[in-house]
């Protein structure tokens, strides 16, 4: 006999979280489906920024999801966010792949987190060399913030994990997202002046 | 709204509330801010700033294919089913024990059954074909992400209307009313994929990405990958004009006289609505006015007729909020918009 698979389908529609994820909980796989469709985008994105290797993402993907298919009865009725959970959880298994990988490998390498923030050069037009310069130091400013750091930014901003969501996940004090965030905000004030920020754009003839 | 009063472009950056809003925008929170907007507008730039900082922090993107998310689909139900074979009970092994001969026909038979059964439940799901009509909508100033049945996407601009029709197994249907971006799937059976307008022109696809703009008097479409076919319909008679765009052309078309042009267009500055993104080139504040209108039903004007005319090149993000929009327009064209209406 065949599991019976369903069709990534269903309209895609943000349903109430808690209802999805009962709905889940009681071997709905359309819910399912509709999990794994809002979520992999996203739980994807962090994983490469995370290891930097797709395919061990895919792999680590791959095991989430039907693990957590196969334990949905044991799983929490409270929950307060699927996103985090599945963040948090994706992050274990990426951890234990890498200590894993390592250990094969024997080989000492640094976790290569990546979390690379880009200039945001889509959002203005660079008039001349100095904008252009100053977008260049913005970018080096921003890539110097140790990778632990740049993680953090990146669950709240890409994310949308709350302020203590993002110290739970990475085992840290609430204090510390606070100072990292606070500093990089900073970082993005002084390099990008009030004249930069406004549009570049100046009225036509 | 807290201490908000005294607040610096960097505080409000750093704010959870200011951050959500900046980031996804829902009609709770739009209304919050707006209002408080409007009780401090004194307070307007050292927004418009922060809204900038939190707009800047931008991360590198990495995207699953589509094929790459099924096939991960499919591998995690493949595994799921694996598991659930193993769960079934074993039938014992041949022992020609008395017991074994008594019973082994009813074993047989139940097999038998149970073969029976599940060909004709896969024969069945096989064939088997749902008629279908789905409809959706977005309001003023809200944009919604769709997964049709058939797993194309569509982004819905805002003030638009989508409905999706199966009712045969070889065409899937659609009928815009305003704005879409759609990445139309290939299905193995080769299914069209047409999209009406509600008017004379209609497309015709097999998959591709491609942008539709249907508001008004106007229809403008815009290839960006794939090829897709167009099929006018002439004013009198049952005669049908039938052409194919390349990507990066773009058909527009005049509900009013039937007339249309094709011409070579910039398909990210189209698109760039999908990513939140206005490029403006040589835009003018008429475009803005018509902007305004479209996304948000919002009628405003300027002083003077020959304002229209003012044009500015460059690009900003698009906030969906009326008001914020409005205020980067008038940062952008360094002229003053008059709201009419509601």
């Amino acid at each position: 006999m065949e599991a019976v698979k369903p069709s990534l389908t269903a309209l895609y529609k943000a349903s109430p979280q808690e209802e999805l994820w009962d709905n889940f909980r009681q071997g709905s796989r359309d819910a399912f489906a509709v999990i794994y469709q809002e979520h992999v985008d996203d739980l994807y994105h962090y994983g490469v920024h995370f290891c930097g290797d797709g395919e061990q993402v895919r792999d680590c993907l791959q095991e989430l999801f039907h693990d957590l298919w196969q334990s949905r009865e044991h799983l929490t009725d409270q929950l307060q966010n699927i996103r985090y959970y599945l963040l948090s959880s994706l992050r274990r298994r990426l951890l234990r792949a890498l200590e894993k990988d390592r250990r094969l490998r024997a080989q000492t390498s640094e976790i290569p987190f990546d979390f690379e923030l880009i200039p945001p050069r889509e959002h203005f037009i660079i008039q001349d060399e100095k904008q252009q310069e100053q977008l260049q130091q913005l970018h080096v400013a921003l890539s110097a913030l140790p990778r632990r750091q740049r993680e953090a930014i990146y669950l709240r901003f890409f994310h949308d994990l709350s302020y203590q969501e993002v110290a739970d996940l990475m085992s840290m004090k609430v204090d510390s997202v606070y100072n990292i965030i606070s500093k990089a905000i900073g970082v993005l004030k002084r390099m990008l002046p009030p004249a930069v920020l406004l549009l570049l754009l100046s009225p036509g003839k | 709204m807290q201490q908000y009063h005294i607040y610096t472009a960097r505080d409000f950056a750093m704010d959870e509330n200011f951050q959500q809003w900046v980031l996804k925008p829902d009609v709770k929170n739009n209304y919050e801010w707006a209002t408080w907007l409007k009780q401090h507008p004194e307070k307007e730039a050292v927004i418009a700033e922060a809204i900038t900082l939190v707009k800047s922090i931008h991360f590198r993107d990495y995207q699953l294919t589509g094929e790459q998310k099924d096939q991960l689909w499919d591998a995690i139900w493949d595994n799921i089913a694996t598991d659930e074979t193993a769960e079934l009970p074993v039938l014992p092994v041949a022992n020609r024990s008395r017991f074994y001969r008594l019973f082994s026909w009813k074993y047989a038979a139940a097999i038998l059954l149970g073969i029976l059964l599940g060909t004709l439940w896969l024969t069945h799901t096989d064939k088997q074909f749902h008629a279908l009509t789905l409809s959706t909508a977005t309001l003023p100033g809200q944009t919604k992400k769709l997964l049709l049945p058939d797993s194309s996407e569509v982004l819905l601009n805002a003030g638009s209307r989508l409905v999706y029709a199966q009712k045969e197994a070889n065409v899937r249907e659609v009928w815009l009313d305003g704005e879409a971006w759609f990445h139309v799937r290939h299905t193995k059976e080769n299914t069209r994929f047409i999209v009406h307008t509600f008017d004379r022109l209609s497309v015709e696809v097999l998959g591709t990405q491609f942008n539709i703009n249907n508001f008004n008097n106007r229809i403008a479409v815009v290839l960006q990958q794939g090829s897709i076919k167009l099929n006018i319909k002439e004013q009198q008679g049952q005669n049908e004009t039938q052409l194919y765009l390349q990507p990066g052309e773009m058909l527009r078309y005049n509900k009013q006289d039937g007339e249309y042009t094709k011409s070579r267009t910039d398909v990210t500055k189209v698109i760039a609505w999908t990513h939140g993104q206005l490029m403006m080139d040589e835009y003018t504040v008429a475009d803005a006015i018509q902007f305004m209108r479209q996304v948000f039903d919002r009628q405003v004007s300027v002083k003077e007729p020959k304002m229209l005319r003012y044009r500015v090149s460059g690009s900003m993000p698009i906030v969906y909020n009326a008001d914020t929009m409005l205020i980067q327009f008038e940062k952008a064209f360094g002229v003053h918009f008059y709201k009419q209406g509601k």
